[in-house]
């Protein structure tokens, strides 16, 4: 026998709601078998066989779902009640060049193995509160999800925004210096050639 | 990587040692970049720059070498970094471990007070951040690891231009480079240095090919020219230019070229051509897919100069990255152009005891220019 992932909403409690199942509050949710309540659910939410079941704040028996006639509960997926955001790809860019109204960088793949890419992207695709970041050595994600909003819709997006790298310290300035005289005490007395 | 063909031959690349009076110039790339691998005579070895093959993920000389089954802790005699770019230095720190006998070889341009402050600040405030200049503080911690215990230090050979670095069965002389850079390189170092509030980014400078080590390699009659990234200069006394116009340079034509620079045109010194290259020789080259690099246009010029050139790689290859079609869609709309800057690698490599006695074998994704 298989479940249904399933959310409840009182329409008793608050009669004056009924259809607008978007902000009605669920009274609960989880998962029951299908022959429990084939009667009230629409086979159409048929989901996965998770068993995991509440029921308002207060976890009761399978059973007791068939006692919620006087509720008259209406079921809804949980996926089509929230929007959620798929990445497709990502990328870490480094700005190698800015010409004119493009500039060209480095691309590494954060979602896959792919190898490393170049590209050249138009200044315009960067926000202007980022503009002053595009510089040779700016790194920034380029990101391309799918965006699912309630009822399914899926809009495809891409996002560019530039990271920006913590200021160099004191204490790192510091330490950078002692290890540039450790390096030259130790190699910078042996020049070579003629 | 896998063997694909030989040149003029049907029959497979063979993973068989160089004579001992023989020459060889194996080039590979683009494991983003570049590195050469030279047999300088009985049986010893001088690895210039390095590159990771994506196929396996190591060094490519050591792949290489360890094919041929060459010991590299005895064989290999010098590793040379001809300029700090991450194109050129990717997985050298490797290579110099497993190369204990090998002298480490360094453009003197960068033995600065400039320098050692930019490649302290790399190792302390980037790490992954600056490749390049990451890799060489991974180079000298790794000398300095030698030295621990021991009261020789093994500092690197500082080179400068007409400065020989190798003597054995073969001559290896270093063209570059010209004293002049020294105070432009300090110029360029000294924008890398970080100030106290400055944000930080990512080092990614192009002027550095003005501090590359260019080789000069005499071996019996052969003479091996390595132009690194080099490019023609600015003027009379650096790059291309401070190289013809030497006196001291040894005297000769190259049997062989490794073209400066991927090819591009801004390493393009005609006098290079008609002054240290014979008009027959073999000219080895790399793509340098991060600038599109060489064009159409840069080969089609090479080969007026001479008439067999070979690449590692297509400059461009045919196919990129798998992705979901409406990935590619949205690629396509945003970018104005995304190529890969790695893969498929190839092997180009040059063999001779004699300039009339010479074979050119390919391997991988090489090719010959038509």
């Amino acid at each position: 026998m298989s479940s249904i992932d399933a959310k409840l909403f009182d329409f008793e409690a608050d009669p004056s709601r009924q259809g607008s199942l978007s902000t009605l509050p669920a009274i609960g949710e989880g998962s029951v078998e299908t022959g429990a309540v084939s009667k009230v659910l629409p086979a159409a939410l048929l989901r996965n066989n998770d068993l995991h079941v509440r029921f308002d704040e207060n976890p009761k028996p399978l059973t007791e779902w068939k006692d919620l006639g006087a509720v008259e509960p209406m079921i809804t997926p949980k996926l089509t009640i929230r929007p959620r955001v798929v990445m497709l790809e990502q990328w870490e860019g480094t700005v190698i060049d800015v010409q004119g109204d493009s500039f060209t960088a480095q691309l590494c793949s954060l979602t896959s193995q792919a190898p490393e890419e170049s590209a050249t992207l138009s200044l315009n695709e960067i926000s202007d509160f980022d503009r002053s970041l595009v510089v040779e050595g700016g790194v920034f994600y380029w990101t391309i999800a799918a965006r699912y909003e309630a009822w399914g819709q899926k809009v495809l997006q891409s996002t560019i925004r530039f990271r920006r790298l913590p200021a160099w310290t004191k204490n790192e300035i510091s330490r950078a210096h002692e290890k540039a005289r450790r390096f030259k005490s130790a190699f910078a007395k042996h020049p070579t050639g003629s | 990587m896998r063997t694909r063909r030989r040149e003029d031959s049907s029959q497979p690349l063979q993973n068989i040692q160089p004579a001992a009076n023989e020459l060889e110039v194996s080039l590979f790339g683009p494991g983003v970049g570049e590195c050469v691998v030279v047999h300088v005579g009985d049986g010893r070895w001088m690895i210039v720059d390095s590159c990771i093959d994506p196929e396996t993920g190591n060094p490519v000389a050591l792949d290489y070498l360890n094919s041929l089954k060459v010991d590299i802790s005895t064989a290999v005699k010098a590793v040379v970094i001809t300029h700090w770019h991450d194109d050129h230095t990717r997985g050298a720190r490797r290579v110099l471990e497993v190369s204990k006998s090998a002298e480490l070889v360094c453009s003197a341009a960068l033995n600065t007070e400039q320098f050692w402050e930019v490649v302290a600040a790399a190792e302390i405030g980037f790490e992954r951040d600056a490749p390049g200049i990451a890799e060489m503080a991974a180079i000298f911690e790794l000398l300095l690891a030698r030295a621990a215990g021991s009261k020789k230090i093994a500092a690197p050979t500082w080179v400068v231009a007409n400065t020989v670095l190798y003597r054995g069965a073969s001559t290896v002389h270093a063209l570059s480079p010209a004293s002049k850079v020294q105070s432009k390189a300090n110029l360029e170092l000294s924008s890398l240095l970080p100030q106290l509030g400055e944000t930080r980014r990512r080092y990614v400078r192009n002027e550095a090919n003005a501090l590359s080590v260019a080789l000069w390699v005499e071996f019996g009659e052969l003479r091996a020219l390595l132009g690194a990234d080099l490019e023609a200069g600015s003027d009379d006394e650096t790059g291309w230019k401070a190289i013809v116009n030497s006196t001291k340079r040894p005297p000769g034509f190259a049997d062989i070229v490794k073209v400066p620079h991927h090819g591009s045109a801004n390493a393009d010194e005609p006098r290079m051509w008609k002054e240290l290259v014979r008009s027959d020789a073999k000219a080895l080259l790399t793509p340098f897919r991060r600038q599109a690099l060489p064009r159409d246009k840069d080969l089609r010029r090479i080969r007026r100069y001479v008439p067999d050139v070979f690449l590692t790689a297509p400059a461009r290859p045919g196919k990129g990255v798998d992705r979901p079609k409406e990935v590619e869609r949205w690629i396509r709309k945003v970018a104005l152009d995304l190529r890969p800057a790695v893969g498929p690698m190839g092997h180009v490599r040059f063999r001779a005891t004699t300039p009339s006695k010479s074979i050119v074998e390919l391997a991988g994704a090489a090719l010959r220019v038509a």
